[in-house]
């Protein structure tokens, strides 16, 4: 791999830093993206400022099924709620899960690739070839046959760290199945860098191979965990939207696939009802967009050799 | 390269993809024993059979569940596994899952053939035009374009496209794979079959040719910076079609190997545009087994999408190593 | 590859093509008539399971087509709907019926269908109580059966059934006439589970179900030993969905000539369609909230569920009549007690003991009866200290019509405005069946369950969902209550209307006290069927949900 993202700066952290951010933002895409994406963020942060506390059935009050107009900037859904208000909210769940399985995935990922590499031998074996099958199955079709089955056991109620458990488990079976990735570009990385002299001075200090990982090994890994992280998200976004849409969100805390799947089951397609079905689509494909753009130039920037889009 | 390499590297390709199979083929079995419930009345559909005492106890023995967990149930199960005996669905009571899932399948194939095909040589002729052509408004409005549909959720494509077509102008069925009643004729119903088909096979190949432009583009303008094509470029060299098709060839290699790889996961694709145009396929069956709770047939259909990943893997690996020797 | 067409002309031309596909297919689809084969198609929302009527609640359609009842709903309410009986009385004891079957009635296959057929079937049901493998888990079922003296073809034409008390259950039940010849070899544990009952079936009913594909279709041809002479349709598709969406599409496409299980909002849409003709009807389908109030196994998160007091200040917090104006758009009753307005001879409206919505008052019956918020955060605890989360399941079984997720919107918020946090899960009609099964089969471990009924206006039916011999069939709160099983033994066996209505409405006050279950609403049936391919769709309840009315009888239109 590339040698440059394993050179310490020699210039003061504040001005890589912002060499870093000229050079990200050299890239049309990743302005685009940055700008799309803060919007979004700003409305999953305060979205009872911007359009109010969600609607329910209980507090709906318009028409059903009604085209935008000037009073529903896009439009009402089947029991009469404003899909402004509920594409707003439901910006909130769906970036929350994605960015919550995001760091689920990058933990494990990190975590395994590192302790694979460092470590070799018949660990290392054992976890790649773990790694292998999450690799090859794709995390959709892993999450399909097991969030099902993890919610029959685990049942619907209580409350997991202020999340209605169906969208805890969504997160965390998304989080668990989408790290091989990382932890396939950790290892590599890991195992060029645990070669190089500071490691090994680090060692003759005596400190722990746990402190050599957090300490030494860990912070040269940063740039490309955190590309391929913004890529986690884009199809960490895809599957959460994927299952709610087949029916395993919660009804009553509508993320974006969630609604589409409300949608369909209205019958929104064959009475037209084309905003009902736009908006959360268009948001989902503008946020996923966002984070392939940020992605392909974080990789571009750190690593200008490997590239995913020339 | 001697053979000894080749031969050890196939092997070792191999090996890796029936380990992963297998590990399918676990995490089935783990998952049907975590449901809560006993597994014997599980076997027999559930809550949803009323099933006599000496049922369940003829089926505890037929299974082995006196027996100890591991290995023997798993030994078992694995042998049932390899034989195709993928147990009985719990909605459609008393039928095998393997009959469930061979009866769905053609139509799933028929569609994602389809789409793969159209996308295929759509992505592949135009990604490679934009490579050839790179920085030419057709390759910066076309990547924007692949971007965009590689990011667009392909069933919601398909939601879209029943509004307008469907609902709006009424030109194409928004549903099912052909129309209901009898066959008139073999010419009719062939026709009827591709205006069913025309719809959902958009929504899933606007995706693909999404992907398959980017990659034969990056592969493309790979080629095309190689020193001995900015050589050629530099002699001048005006044949043109010599050049194409020398550009053409190399670029292939990772385009194929793409190609290997989508074919194990265009059913898994699949799923959610079946769902959305009630598609009588294995997706339309996944979507009822999600909502009944039909672990055997959802377990059956991840078995099916396993190995078909695994499989595809394989060939794109095999495929890899032929096209280029440096990977042995 | 020698001659790989890159150029732009090649592009632009395959982006011609590309565009212009749909007009020449859609052409090509207008030159055809969908209704020149004469099969009638018709859809819903289901998912019948097994063509076996013994072993499945899910398959009324298309099992209607092919099967008669012997006497049932419809041959009650209209004189040219009868079923396997052509006519019947009963004696001045009220314990003597006699049924008089069609002459010369013959069964699909052309054997000879008589009263022998119907005895075999009854007494098939019969001699299967009190067997480990008894058959009491389909429409054809035991219920009702242990109160008759002897079921007896006294010849080809005439059946006879003494009852040991007096009942109208020999006219009320809607079990399905099977062929012995075909059913005698059929042991109790397969009728009741395995045995599928392969298409294509032989019935006495217009339409044979000739082929049956699971998740997808029903075929059905025309029965040409149908006693009235053979339909004049040439057969009918009946095709299942998940979704009422399709559904509403191959109506507006004149794919399909009839469908139901429309969405209000889809229904609003079609009734603007010239062609099609939408209808809307009052049915016996219950839609309600249930609580589970076993004790032992199978019981719900906490005691309060089993509590009539904390069930009772619940039923404070649901407003029915906004669940008709919101989630029904007004196509519905508003819901009160076990009987439901179509129902007339039972109907009451409760007037002096009906909760009004009023989510204070819940409020203080909940502080009243103990469950108040003792920590300050908002939400209520059981007596236990234990904070409440109810786990709410729902579905719509198979057939039935389907629950609004706006209904499980309004109840969760005002179960949530009163401090009762609540979980939905949405399952199919098999998976909610296998949930709400009595406990000793595996059922229960829910707190709530909004689900929906449809069974006969009978009394009997009326009152099953109170009672205890149907726990995880029909009642699905596991309620049990001495005196109301005392009622509905009494009104079992009484064929007075005046004093039948009396025990109903006393049951029917007894349990909405007790609130196992809070009513919801009694939706209508809202249905569409175009009016190009076929004529003679009748007027009134257009299509029966109690058989096969009127398909048996639709008219292909002329060709103008």
């Amino acid at each position: 791999m590339s040698e440059s993202t394993t050179r310490y700066s020699p210039l003061g952290p504040a001005r890589a830093v912002k060499g870093f951010l000229q050079q990200l933002l050299s890239h049309g895409g990743a302005k685009v993206g940055l700008v799309c994406l803060v919007f979004f963020l700003g409305v999953a942060v305060m979205p009872n400022v911007l359009v109010g506390p969600l609607q329910t059935a209980v507090n709906a009050t318009g028409d059903f099924l009604a085209p935008p107009s000037s009073q529903h900037l896009l439009g009402t859904d089947e029991v009469g709620r404003d899909v402004l208000n509920l594409v707003v909210h439901g910006a909130r769940i769906s970036l929350t899960i994605a960015l919550l399985a995001t760091l689920i995935s990058l933990f494990v990922g990190t975590s395994i690739g590192m302790i694979a590499g460092y470590y070799g031998g018949s660990v290392d074996v054992w976890l790649m070839r773990l790694a292998d099958f999450f690799f090859v199955m794709p995390s959709f079709v892993l999450a399909l046959v097991i969030t099902p089955v993890v919610l029959e056991v685990m049942g619907r109620g209580g409350d997991i760290l202020g999340f209605r458990p169906s969208l805890f488990v969504i997160l965390v079976v998304i989080g668990m199945t989408s790290w091989a990735f990382v932890a396939r570009i950790v290892r590599s990385q890991t195992l060029s860098l645990k070669e190089r002299t500071f490691i090994d001075r680090a060692r003759v200090v005596g400190s722990s191979n746990f402190s050599i990982m957090v300490r030494h090994i860990l912070p040269n890994l940063v740039p490309q965990i955190a590309a391929n992280g913004a890529l986690v998200v884009a199809s960490a976004i895809y599957v959460e939207t994927s299952l709610s849409f087949l029916g395993l969100g919660d009804p009553l805390q509508p993320s974006w696939g969630t609604l589409l799947s409300l949608a369909q089951r209205a019958g929104a397609a064959s009475a037209g009802a084309w905003w009902y079905l736009g908006a959360p689509g268009v948001c989902v494909l503008s946020v996923s967009l966002s984070f392939v753009l940020i992605g392909n130039a974080l990789d571009d920037t750190f690593n200008p050799r490997r590239r995913v889009i020339p | 390269m001697n053979g000894g390499g080749t031969s050890r590297h196939i092997g070792r390709i191999l090996i890796r993809a029936i380990v992963t199979l297998l590990m399918v083929a676990i995490l089935n079995f783990i998952l049907f024993r975590v449901i809560p419930g006993d597994p014997a009345k599980l076997l027999l559909g559930g809550g949803r059979v009323s099933a006599t005492a000496e049922q369940i106890e003829a089926q505890r023995q037929n299974w082995g569940l006196d027996r100890p967990l591991l290995p023997d149930q798993l030994v078992d199960y694995l042998s049932a596994t390899v034989r195709g005996d993928l147990g009985y669905s719990f909605k459609f009571r008393g039928r095998h899952v393997a009959d469930l899932i061979l009866e769905r399948l053609p139509a799933t194939i028929v569609l994602v053939a389809v789409a793969q095909l159209i996308a295929i040589v759509v992505g592949v002729m135009l990604g490679m035009y934009a490579g050839w052509r790179r920085g030419g408004a057709l390759d910066n409005g076309g990547t924007v374009a692949s971007l965009l549909l590689f990011s667009t959720p392909s069933f919601w494509v398909g939601m879209i496209l029943v509004v307008v077509f469907s609902t709006k102008f009424g030109w194409l069925p928004g549903y099912g794979a052909y129309s209901p009643g009898g066959t008139i004729s073999s010419i009719d119903s062939i026709l009827d079959h591709l205006r069913h088909l025309a719809l959902p096979v958009t929504a899933l190949a606007l995706g693909l040719i999404g992907q398959y432009v980017l990659v034969a583009r990056a592969a493309m303008s790979d080629v095309v910076t190689e020193d001995y094509m900015v050589t050629a470029r530099a002699k001048g060299l005006t044949n043109r079609q010599m050049l194409m098709r020398h550009a053409f060839r190399n670029a292939m290699l990772p385009v194929v190997t793409l190609i290997a790889l989508n074919l194990g996961y265009a059913v898994a694709g699949a799923i959610t545009v079946e769902a959305v145009f009630a598609w009588p396929g294995i997706g339309g069956l996944t979507v009822e087994a999600l909502n009944a709770r039909d672990y055997p047939v959802l377990q059956g259909v991840f078995l099916l999408l396993g190995a078909s990943i695994v499989v595809s893997n394989m060939t794109a690996d095999l495929a890899y190593g032929l096209l280029d020797p440096r990977v042995r | 590859m020698d001659k790989w067409p890159l150029s732009r002309r090649a592009v632009a031309k395959a982006m011609l093509l590309a565009s212009v596909a749909p007009w020449v297919m859609n052409s090509e689809a207008l030159a055809g008539s969908s209704c020149a084969d004469g099969i009638v198609r018709i859809a819903g929302v289901a998912a019948p399971d097994t063509m076996n009527p013994f072993a499945t609640w899910s398959s009324s359609w298309p099992l209607y087509f092919t099967y008669d009842a012997l006497v049932g709903v419809d041959a009650q309410r209209h004189d040219d709907r009868r079923g396997f009986a052509k006519s019947w009385s009963v004696a001045k004891d009220n314990l003597t019926w006699t049924f008089k079957i069609w002459p010369s009635m013959k069964w699909s296959d052309g054997q000879p269908a008589t009263a022998r057929d119907a005895a075999f079937t009854y007494n098939y049901l019969r001699e299967s109580i009190g067997r480990p493998d008894e058959l009491n888990v389909g429409y054809n079922n035991t219920g009702g059966l242990e109160n008759i003296e002897s079921i007896t073809a006294l010849d080809d034409e005439t059946l006879q059934i003494v009852t040991k008390s007096p009942t109208r259950w020999p006219v009320d039940n809607f079990t399905l006439m099977v062929p012995e010849h075909i059913w005698k070899d059929v042991s109790y544990a397969e009728a009741r589970s395995t045995f599928q009952n392969k298409p294509p079936l032989v019935g006495t009913g217009p339409m044979i179900v000739s082929e049956f594909q699971p998740g997808q279709f029903a075929s059905l041809v025309p029965n040409k030993y149908f006693r009235a002479g053979p339909p004049a349709t040439a057969g009918m598709t009946y095709r299942f969905f998940n979704s009422a969406d399709p559904i509403a599409q191959g109506l507006k496409s004149g794919d399909l000539d009839y469908g139901m299980s429309l969405t209000v909002a889809q229904w609003t849409d079609l009734s603007n369609e010239p062609k099609i003709v939408v209808g809307e009807s009052r049915v016996e389908q219950r839609n309600y909230l249930a609580f589970n109030t076993a004790s032992g196994q199978g019981k719900g998160s906490t005691k309060a569920l089993q509590d009539s007091a904390f069930r009772d200040a619940i039923g404070f917090a649901i407003d029915q009549k906004t669940i008709v104006d919101r989630a029904f758009r007004g196509h519905a009753d508003p819901g009160v007690g076990l009987a439901m307005p179509v129902a007339a001879d039972y109907y009451s409206d409760l007037n002096d003991i009906r909760r009004g919505f009023d989510l204070a008052e819940a409020g203080r019956r909940l502080d009243a009866a103990g469950y108040g918020d003792t920590d300050g955060d908002g939400l209520r605890e059981d007596r236990e200290g234990k904070p409440f989360q109810l786990q709410l399941i729902t579905g719509t079984a198979s057939g039935s019509l389907e629950i609004p997720t706006a209904a499980i919107q309004l109840i969760a918020g005002w179960l949530e405005q009163i401090g009762i946090p609540v979980t939905v899960t949405q399952l199919d009609s098999g998976a909610l069946n296998a949930r709400a099964a009595a406990p000793a089969d595996g059922g229960g471990g829910w707190d709530l369950l909004v689900s929906a009924g449809w069974l006969g206006p009978s009394a009997h039916d009326l009152l099953s969902l109170g009672s205890a011999k149907e726990i995880g069939v029909h009642n699905t709160s596991y309620w049990k209550s001495d005196k109301f099983d005392a009622l509905l033994s009494e009104a079992e066996v009484t064929v007075d209307l005046k004093k039948s209505q009396e025990l109903v409405n006393q049951a029917a006050r007894l349990i909405y006290t007790e609130a196992p279950y809070i009513m919801l609403a009694y939706p209508f049936l809202l249905d569409a069927h175009r009016k190009d391919c076929f004529a003679s769709w009748g007027t009134e309840d257009a299509v029966s949900m109690w058989g096969y009315f009127p398909f048996d009888r639709l008219k292909p239109v002329a060709a103008p």
